[in-house]
């Protein structure tokens, strides 16, 4: 929201930072590949569960047992059994295809619109990259989550309209890793030989400039899918997201949490749901870089 | 500076004036018709919602309404509160109260905190004490405030029962109302708190290398006399412009965290509001908010000048 928030892209300069200095610690200086292998398979069966949750859920996730509403964990319901007798770890199961479908939304739409526009600011220039800059500003000016908030109130409280607003924050995200990307790349040395050369500015752009600033920009989604599937959990959290019979791991947390005197098992398994999905992500994203920079170096 | 100053002052004024245009013009074009939901969802026959749109204003034009509304705004009105049926600051002012605590809370807490364990860990760079406080603010930067606020409210609320797990403490005294306030307050900040120490940790390093500080070493100071005179201000420009960044995350992370442990503040109103389209409400908040928002990043830029005197002279320049 995360956040949004702008404060959260400097993330990743305290990563990078803490990589660069030759005094940081062994540990510090590059993941561990078995964090990262450890990372990616994680991500791996999390998407996994999420496809064949129809063939893995043992229960249908909505269907009520309530006899035993907030039953702990048993052989029958290996998470327990919600406020309504529901079985949590079905639910995990479907909840995690709107938790990521929502994220995926985000992200492509932001990149689809972000980039572009990222990338005309940074090659016309003049006013054409002041007007875009403004309107990226003008959203900046929000905190992230409370223009979110105020996008929903526009177009009513349901799963597709918590998509659409986080994606109206997260579009200059994008635009502004791009813009400034550019900015730097433009400096150096091989761009001013292709415009020697005669190369058009967009011949420049896709084929020469878009390759260097690849890594760092997947690594930045990477990121950003983390930071949105965060920001749809709070709206969801919020009853302001994915609405009943839809299922999410924020929605679940907000039911969980109105009963947290009577069980905690509800609580605690959708908060690590979202935590194992969002810290491997953050793992993957560091490496994305550190591996752009192994390459860069080599070179 | 004065110069400086006013042009900061009156750009920040324009971002606010257009960011309540945008709000405004957000909330009045979505479908959806607050009459219709105060009549349970069923549309009002037409003299009632002519009386509601006259009542509320909501019969002029858009651009009419809005200016209304900014001249009512002028003179301290933010409007009448469709769901209350009262003046919107009288819905707010008994609610800005738990807001502004447990945000000063969590962000004493986040300073603090932060900036402390980031000092230390600078300056004890790679012993066991740095290692720890890494690995932690590595995880925590990673973990959602409304998460680590539900699972505190269930570890020292519910099992542990240290500190009131819901509510308030509204009526209390001051005491009464920080316990209460401590575990969202903890919750919220706990996030920027890691992130707060990681830049301090790396500014810090930086600054220990820098050439003056090995100067201040080899005239023979103390090892406290060289960190706390002569390296804590040289690092202190991106530890204040992240706080500040952080203070902004804050703000807006204290909706969540209100819902979370049922706390009486802005947050929830805002959430309420925006389910019952209650417009004047939702607007006065988003403003309350943008504004305290945008008056920190002003802050932020002035002490900037304080820290460090080339940004002041820089600044005199333009």
């Amino acid at each position: 929201m995360t956040t949004t928030y702008t404060g959260l892209d400097v993330l990743l300069e305290p990563a990078e930072d803490l990589r660069h200095t030759r005094y940081g610690s062994r540990l510090l200086r590059g993941l561990p590949k078995v964090v990262v292998g450890a990372s990616i398979v994680l991500l791996v069966v999390i998407v996994a569960c999420a496809i064949f949750a129809p063939l893995l859920a043992r229960y249908n996730p909505n269907t009520p047992d309530l006899l035993h509403p907030y039953a702990g964990p048993s052989a029958a319901h290996l998470f327990g059994q919600d406020s309504a007798g529901r079985d949590i770890l079905s639910r995990i199961l479907y909840g995690a295809r709107l938790s990521l479908l929502g994220p995926t939304i985000v992200i492509l739409i932001a990149f689809g619109v972000g980039v572009p526009l990222g990338f005309a600011a940074a090659y016309t220039g003049g006013w054409t990259d002041i007007g875009i800059s403004r309107v990226f500003d003008l959203i900046f000016a929000f905190p992230a989550l409370l223009l979110a908030i105020v996008i929903v109130a526009t177009f009513g409280t349901s799963f597709y309209s918590a998509v659409f607003a986080v994606t109206v924050t997260y579009i200059p995200l994008m635009g502004r890793v791009v813009r400034s990307a550019c900015l730097v790349e433009r400096q150096k040395p091989y761009v001013e030989a292709c415009r020697l050369q005669g190369y058009g500015s967009w011949r420049i752009l896709v084929l020469h400039v878009a390759p260097n600033i690849g890594r760092i920009l997947v690594s930045q989604t990477t990121l950003y899918f983390a930071y949105a599937l965060l920001d749809l959990a709070a709206l969801s959290f919020l009853g302001l997201g994915a609405q009943p019979p839809q299922i999410d791991w924020g929605t679940m947390l907000e039911n969980a949490n109105q009963g947290v005197f009577q069980s905690a098992t509800g609580v605690i398994f959708p908060a690590l749901a979202i935590v194992l999905l969002v810290v491997p992500l953050n793992f993957v994203a560091d490496w994305i870089l550190e591996y752009s920079r192994g390459r860069e170096e080599r070179r | 500076m004065l110069r400086y100053l006013g042009i900061r002052l009156a750009t920040t004024i324009g971002v606010l004036l257009v960011s309540t245009v945008v709000v405004f013009v957000l909330l009045h074009v979505g479908p959806g018709n607050p009459a219709t939901l105060l009549n349970g969802g069923h549309p009002p026959n037409a003299a009632t919602l002519r009386y509601f749109d006259a009542r509320y204003g909501l019969n002029h034009s858009l651009p009419a309404q809005y200016v209304i509304w900014l001249g009512h705004l002028l003179h301290g009105d933010f409007g009448e509160s469709i769901a209350a049926h009262s003046p919107v600051t009288s819905v707010l002012a008994p609610r800005i109260g738990v807001t502004l605590l447990l945000t000063g809370y969590a962000v004493l807490l986040m300073t603090i905190f932060g900036v402390a364990i980031g000092v230390l860990s600078g300056v004890v760079r790679n012993g066991p004490f740095d290692l720890a406080a890494t690995l932690g603010s590595l995880t925590f930067t990673a973990i959602p405030t409304y998460v680590t606020g539900v699972v505190l409210a269930v570890l020292f609320g519910v099992d542990l029962a240290w500190f009131p797990a819901e509510g308030g403490g509204d009526t209390g005294s001051l005491l009464t109302r920080l316990d209460h306030l401590t575990l969202p307050a903890v919750a919220l900040a706990l996030s920027s708190l890691a992130l707060v120490s990681r830049i301090t940790r790396s500014a810090v390093i930086g600054e220990l290398e820098s050439d003056h500080v090995f100067g201040a070493k080899v005239r023979g100071f103390s090892r406290r006399r060289v960190v706390l005179k002569h390296t804590l201000r040289g690092s202190m420009i991106p530890v204040v412009t992240i706080i500040g960044a952080q203070i902004g995350y804050l703000l807006s992370g204290a909706i969540v965290i209100e819902y979370a442990f049922g706390l009486n503040g802005l947050g929830t109103l805002l959430v309420e509001s925006v389910q019952g389209k209650d417009y004047a409400v939702v607007q006065a908040i988003a403003l309350l908010v943008t504004f305290e928002f945008l008056f920190i990043s002003l802050i932020v830029d002035l002490l900037y000048g304080l820290i460090d005197p080339r940004v002041r002279l820089a600044g005199s320049r333009t």
